[in-house]
């Protein structure tokens, strides 16, 4: 094969992950799990409300499914380029695009754009039906105009988008389904668990910086819902942001450093 | 081949891979170090701290808190430990030489028990010392005589041996690591946030039942059934019992799964 720019690789990489069932299983369990678990968590909340009615942010709540989307989300940014370790195809990769860190911008880019989508029909879904939940128990709801509340919709898209790219740079890194796997979910589960062992004024200082926290703030409408002292929902972006692409680079190195 | 052999060949396929080695190394180094900052954070900041958070402190659970990371690390060995045989083609290999599957998985879930449960009584004891002795002179601290605190580092230890059999089980029903990592992590710690985020008349309903919250109440000094801010929790021996079934159920279906399905 001729060497290939960057377009072609993008169309190859983007083969790739469409034409494998696995991919397609794993967005479909997300979508589903995501907007049914913000709509039994509506249900709930919806249920106990007292008599006046008042939730904390009835946005948020609608999109508590997001804590296991983002698990799911993760698993697939992994799987995007270990499993190409695990069955030896990254070597047919390499060499029809030698030019390693194009094979992994063509990646980052079929990912980037896929989870966007899978993130922001989850955000959107879970909120229509949240929201109808909330509104068919006659207590408070938002829609797309309380303020906040398409932001919040929005940015909760984005981070799964986010946390997808940060995944695929663990996976990069280590290049081992199983270990990245469980390198992710200690980031972003364990160590939010480990706060809570922590004295109150580290959980203070540390919290804001936590993945957990940053795209729980994200999905927040207004800020003062939040349990921990965090980023507003711009700056737990860029936070955010900030190690995808720093994940990233730490892939980019092993990449074109390491023979694969 | 027959049940004893079948279990010494899959000690050794389990001892002569090196990720095995990393990840046990790994577990123990986490666990470890992390109960020992979480000793020391509560040591920097006991001065400070209020008389309620005095009354709520447990020395012997603080020294513990790095089981967070174990039981993760123990549930991705216990289900590579089949998951990997799958992915590289070797289970048609050992079924053809062990044509009983049910061995197959006896003999997987011995050699799994026997190392898990030595790390994890590994991690309990050093987590306790090591926490201890950080703490001493500071906060109140624990030794292995005070009421509960040896019961609860030696369950401690079994919980992740649990875990793990739970977490092989889930291997065994999958056949696929990064799927049965995923759903072994979901059902141990997205569960439980899950059950935060449900108001508290429902999350009372379900939190004791949790696998992570039965893992944590084994660690737990008391003796009794307690009560915390999300219900009421199981006794640590009621909570080992309701784990311990909760790790049968799944290799019985991992069982179903090896024994009905084409490898």
């Amino acid at each position: 094969m001729s060497q290939q720019g960057l377009l072609s690789t993008t169309a190859s990489e983007w083969i790739k992950f469409r034409t494998v069932r696995s991919t397609l299983y794993t967005i479909a369990v997300t979508v589903v799990l995501c907007v049914g678990i913000g709509a039994l968590v509506s249900f709930g909340r919806g249920s106990n409300a007292g008599p006046s009615g008042f939730l904390p942010d009835p946005t948020r709540i609608s999109l508590q499914g997001f804590g296991l989307a983002e698990i799911s989300i993760g698993v697939i940014g992994v799987l995007i380029i270990t499993s190409e370790y695990a069955t030896g195809s990254i070597r047919s990769t390499l060499a029809a695009t030698p030019r390693r860190l194009w094979v992994l911008a063509a990646k980052v880019v079929v990912l980037f754009f896929s989870t966007l989508l899978v993130g922001e029909v989850c955000a959107f879904l879970s909120f229509f039906v949240g929201q109808a939940v909330l509104r068919s128990k006659h207590v408070d709801s938002a829609t797309l105009s309380t303020p906040g509340a398409l932001r919040g919709v929005l940015l909760a898209g984005l981070s799964l988008a986010l946390l997808a790219v940060f995944a695929m740079g663990i996976g990069t890194m280590l290049r081992h389904t199983a270990g990245s796997v469980t390198v992710y979910v200690a980031i972003l589960l364990v160590l939010f668990l480990l706060l809570a062992a922590l004295p109150s004024n580290w959980q203070h200082d540390l919290a804001k910086f936590l993945p957990e926290v940053l795209t729980a703030s994200m999905r927040a409408a207004s800020p003062t819902s939040n349990e921990f002292s965090s980023f507003s929902p711009l700056t737990s972006t860029l936070v955010l942001a900030g190690y995808a692409v720093a994940s990233l680079a730490g892939g980019a190195a092993v990449l074109v450093r390491r023979d694969a | 081949m027959h049940f004893v052999p079948a279990v010494r060949s899959e000690w050794v396929k389990f001892r002569t891979v090196r990720s095995t080695l990393y990840a046990l190394a790994t577990t123990i180094a986490l666990c470890v170090g992390f109960g020992a900052i979480v000793s020391f954070a509560q040591r920097q900041h006991w001065t400070q701290e209020t008389g309620v958070e005095h009354l709520a402190f447990d020395a012997t659970a603080t020294s513990l808190s790095g089981f967070f990371f174990a039981e993760i690390a123990i549930g991705v060995i216990g289900v590579l430990i089949v998951s990997s045989e799958y992915s590289s083609g070797l289970i048609r290999a050992t079924l053809s030489a062990t044509p009983r599957r049910l061995w197959v998985l006896v003999a997987k879930a011995v050699v799994l028990f026997a190392v898990s449960i030595v790390v994890g009584e590994l991690c309990s004891f050093v987590s306790f010392f090591v926490g201890q002795s950080i703490m001493r002179g500071v906060t109140p601290t624990a030794t292995l005589s005070t009421p509960g605190a040896l019961r609860a580092v030696v369950l401690a230890g079994v919980a992740l041996a649990l875990l793990a059999q739970f977490a092989l089980g889930i291997g065994t029903m999958l056949r696929h690591t990064a799927g049965a990592i995923t759903v072994y992590v979901s059902v141990l710690l997205v569960l439980l946030l899950i059950a935060f985020a449900l108001p508290s008349s429902w999350s009372h309903h379900v939190y004791r039942w949790l696998p992570q919250v039965l893992a944590e109440e084994m660690q737990s000094t008391n003796t009794t059934s307690a009560t915390t801010q999300f219900g009421n929790v199981f006794s640590p021996i009621v909570s080992m019992v309701v784990l311990a079934c909760y790790a049968m159920a799944s290799l019985v279906g991992g069982a179903v799964s090896l024994v009905r399905r084409d490898a």
